[in-house]
């Protein structure tokens, strides 16, 4: 059977053959498996054995959301690769004209990105085995967790695809599928505010949110298939949009340059003679990086709006929270574009194949680097500027009066702010370049980048965790390894505390204030040792 | 002296070997046309030239300095143009050219009318305006050979420059060529295409599985491999009495009858056409016709190389 779906073949030959997948899938389990022993142990240590028997529906919610966390991270990242990378290969319309047809050619992508999840999700059975053992679940909630997994995937997959065929290049459709996930995560606790309306859009749109009341909502299997027919209705129509993408993309690639011409009548400002000092720097500037900075523009005002107003009716308390996650999900894009946009610095350059002309010019090593690493790090300081904007409007729309007094003053909050985001960034700047030189050949290293910065994130949280399981006493002693993390970080800055950290906080940012640095100072290093190694192969 | 000197290259990909122990000189002011089948390892040789691959063994001097030692001297008296032409698509083309006048820190005053005049020699004074995107292949290759000309380099490595030209722009390439070499630049460029090169070149060089098989002007690899040249005749008194005569001249390797004419093969590093006619007329031929043909270089080709691919 599968030999009559050539794609499919092809795509599963890749997928076994890609140490990139297992590594992930190793970094997964790592995650999945850490969280599970730790919370594991924290329910069986109780002596009340009525409470430990009944823990098995707490740890079942951990992996749940593990896994639905897992499917939003990994999966746009594949699914939105999926058509445009035969775009940017060239061989999309050589893909088309062949006997296999759109619809053919989606569903064979289709199944092989719900195969490769699959994958994934796969290494979360035995921990749901161990949480079955320990009872307080029904078999109907072990369904329900599969089944809105299933319909996660399902929706990722085809929103992914959707930009896929729309999108001209990976990058675009990577960063519109995650914003499409962002956006689930802002709007719909948005709607939630207006109680009739965002619940039954939550039910309807939201698949891992089924987790939580299809259980009581659903008596049958009939009726459970029935409350998520929207969602397939709207995985169909995302199909069947980008099925329309697909077909008419031969046309679409063929108009372009039509268009551009009758554009370049109108077009005054290209007549100009451009005065150009540092031509890498212009062209970085003024070719792609504005339209770029203005999407992000658009795209945090948006968030913002929609924060802003989404919170004027809940309560106070609620809407902190509500500033907060904008904040995030403003930080999490911007960290998204940032790493895009650095990691693949050089490799867009190797790919329009201009590397090697520019190479054989008279500049020189340090000067291409510098030209790059000066539009990358413009570009830094102003998402920097951005998100601080944010913050500031954040702590002036919502005052300290939420605070209890042991948590930082809000003075203290905004200079941490400030050193962090800027410190972040700067890691995140260097440390992507450096990693974009060093593997400047591998095609997947964006997928890799967006993987190394979860698990930065994630890591050193869970490792200070571990560790003081298996070594014991306070909680606090470890809390300086998850300082490591950003994310840590993030929550540091914005709660105005660190969890675990009472008195002795200042000593605890300012070591966290150190290590990003002196990780920045590495990175920085790294980046310019492989900038002399790897551009020009004799100097 | 020679103004390239490549000795004992070798040059490697991991464990595959795509250039072995080169040895190439080339005379300046030449044009040097590199012909081989795909895969021979011209555009390697070329990216050495153009200090963009290091080769594992061997030395390569370009006008006296050594290309691997000292690659900063070497870039701005280059102009190098990959067989991608490496064109921004995002620019137009002024902006592309002011680009790299800007990377070869031409300076402000200058600019404006060297692009102007670049683009008034390779013809694309009305697309100046337009997205490079735009641009056919034939103008993007046009556009490739206006910037490699920004710095007025003395040496110009051109990987196969005419692929994408039409009959037209290759003639006026040609003289584009022709010009360049009188203003006393070396040029070398890469091809498959044999007709276009023995238009082009004054020198050859043919490459095959990484090693040059022969390299000379054309006249030379043709005696260098003896390899026989048509002379198309007519003769009013052929017969078989003629032909035996003819035929034992020395120097003559065949003597065919094809309908109306008589194709007489000769070795020309032993027989001269014009000796032959000489000849000829002391045999008391009625030559109507005398028509030596062009160097065959297909043959030459054929001959040199089996299609095995390094
Ligand atoms: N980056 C690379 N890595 C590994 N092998 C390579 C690489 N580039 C070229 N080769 C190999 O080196 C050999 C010579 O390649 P090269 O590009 O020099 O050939 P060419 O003569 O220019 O061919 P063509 O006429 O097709 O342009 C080929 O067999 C090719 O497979
Ligand atoms: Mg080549």
């Amino acid at each position: 059977m599968i030999s009559k779906l050539p794609l499919l073949q092809k795509e599963l030959i890749e997928y076994a053959s890609t140490k990139r997948l297992f590594i992930l899938r190793v970094l997964f389990g790592l995650c999945l498996y850490t969280i599970f022993l730790v919370n594991w142990s924290n329910y069986t240590s109780s002596d009340n054995l009525y409470r430990v028997l009944g823990s098995g529906r707490w740890l079942l919610e951990y992996i749940y959301i593990i896994n639905i966390i897992a499917i939003f991270v990994i999966l746009p990242m594949s699914s939105a690769c999926v058509i445009t990378n035969e775009k940017e290969k060239r061989t999309l319309s050589l893909l088309l004209t062949t006997q296999l047809g759109p619809t053919l050619i989606l569903f064979e992508k289709f199944i092989s990105l719900v195969i490769s999840i699959f994958s994934f999700l796969l290494i979360s059975f035995p921990a749901m085995y161990l949480a079955y053992l320990l009872g307080g679940l029904t078999n109907k909630k072990i369904l329900i967790s599969l089944y809105a997994q299933f319909l996660t995937v399902v929706q990722v997959a085809a929103v992914g695809l959707f930009f896929s065929c729309y999108c001209k290049t990976s990058i675009k459709a990577i960063m519109a599928t995650y914003i499409w996930g962002f956006a689930l995560y802002i709007f719909f606790p948005f709607f939630e505010i207006f109680d009739n309306v965002s619940y039954y859009l939550e039910i309807v749109m939201f698949p891992p949110a089924f987790y939580y009341y299809l259980d009581s909502y659903a008596s049958g299997p009939w009726e459970m298939f029935a409350y998520t027919i929207p969602i397939w209705i709207s995985a169909a129509l995302f199909l069947l949009g980008a099925r329309h993408f697909l077909i008419t993309y031969p046309q679409r690639m063929n108009k372009k340059p039509m268009a551009q011409k009758v554009r370049d009548d109108f077009h005054i400002v290209k007549r100009k003679v451009p005065h150009i000092r540092l031509p890498i720097l212009w062209r970085e500037g003024s070719h792609s990086s504005w339209p770029f900075a203005a999407k992000i523009f658009f795209i945090l005002g948006a968030v913002i709006g929609v924060g802003f107003f989404g919170s004027l009716p809940s309560s106070r308390g609620n809407r902190h929270e509500f500033a907060m996650i904008i904040y995030f999900f403003a930080l999490a894009i911007c960290a998204l574009f940032l790493t895009m946009r650095s990691v693949t610095l050089f490799q867009r350059e190797i790919k329009q194949e201009t590397w090697d002309v520019l190479l054989t010019t008279t500049m020189t090593t340090r000067s291409i680097f510098w030209q790059k690493a000066m539009a990358v790090t413009r570009f830094t300081l102003y998402i920097c500027i951005l998100l601080l904007c944010i913050y500031t409007f954040n702590l002036a729309a919502f005052p300290r009066s939420y605070y209890s007094s042991s948590r930082l003053p809000s003075g203290a909050r905004w200079t941490y702010a400030v050193v962090f985001t800027f410190l972040i960034f700067t890691n995140i700047q260097w440390f992507m370049m450096w990693l974009g030189l060093t593997f400047r050949k591998n095609t997947k290293i964006a997928l890799v980048a967006v993987g190394l910065i979860a698990a930065w994130c994630i890591m050193p949280i869970l490792v200070s965790e571990f560790a003081r399981e298996i070594l014991g006493g306070s909680r606090s002693n470890y809390r300086v390894l998850a300082l490591f993390s950003p994310f840590a970080i993030f929550i540091a800055v914005t709660d105005g505390r660190i969890p675990g950290y009472s008195n002795r906080m200042y000593t605890a940012m300012n070591i966290g204030f150190v290590i990003f640095a002196v990780q920045a100072v590495v990175f920085y290093v790294a980046a310019s040792i492989s900038s002399q190694k790897h551009i020009r192969v004799c100097d | 002296m020679s103004f390239v000197n490549i000795k004992n290259m070798t040059v490697r990909y991991d464990e595959f070997i795509a250039v072995h122990t080169m040895n190439l000189q080339i005379p300046p002011g030449e044009v040097f046309g590199f012909i081989g089948p795909n895969g021979a390892g011209k555009s390697t040789t070329m990216k050495v030239l153009a200090t963009l691959l290091k080769p594992q063994i061997g030395k390569v001097f370009l006008d006296g300095i050594d290309v691997l030692r000292e690659p900063k001297k070497i870039r701005s008296i280059i102009g190098y143009m990959p067989d991608a032409f490496g064109v921004y698509d995002d620019l137009s083309v002024q902006e592309y050219l002011h680009f790299f006048a800007a990377a070869y820190r031409i300076g402000w005053s200058q600019r404006k009318k060297l692009v102007d005049d670049l683009l008034a020699l390779t013809d694309l004074t009305k697309k100046k305006y337009s997205q490079v995107d735009s641009l056919s292949r034939g103008m993007k290759q046009r556009l490739g050979i206006a910037r490699v000309l920004l710095h007025d380099p003395k040496f110009l490595i051109l990987d196969e420059p005419a692929s994408g030209l039409d009959p037209r722009a290759r003639i006026e390439m040609r003289e584009l060529l022709k010009e360049l070499r009188n203003m006393g630049k070396t040029i070398m460029i890469s091809s498959h295409i044999l007709s276009e090169l023995s238009e082009l070149c004054t020198r050859i060089g043919i490459i095959e599985a990484g090693k040059i098989v022969a390299e000379g002007s054309l006249e030379e690899i043709y005696t260098q491999l003896g390899v026989e040249k048509i002379i198309h005749t007519q003769i009013l008194n052929y017969d078989d009495d003629l032909q035996v005569k003819i035929a034992a001249i020395p120097g003559v390797a065949s003597v065919q009858k094809e309908q109306n004419r008589v194709e007489i093969h000769i070795k020309e590093q032993e027989l001269k056409p014009e000796e032959l006619l000489e000849n000829l007329i002391s045999l008391k031929a009625c030559v109507r016709m005398f028509q030596p043909g062009a160097i065959d270089l297909e043959t030459v080709f054929m001959k040199l190389t089996e299609g095995k691919t390094a």
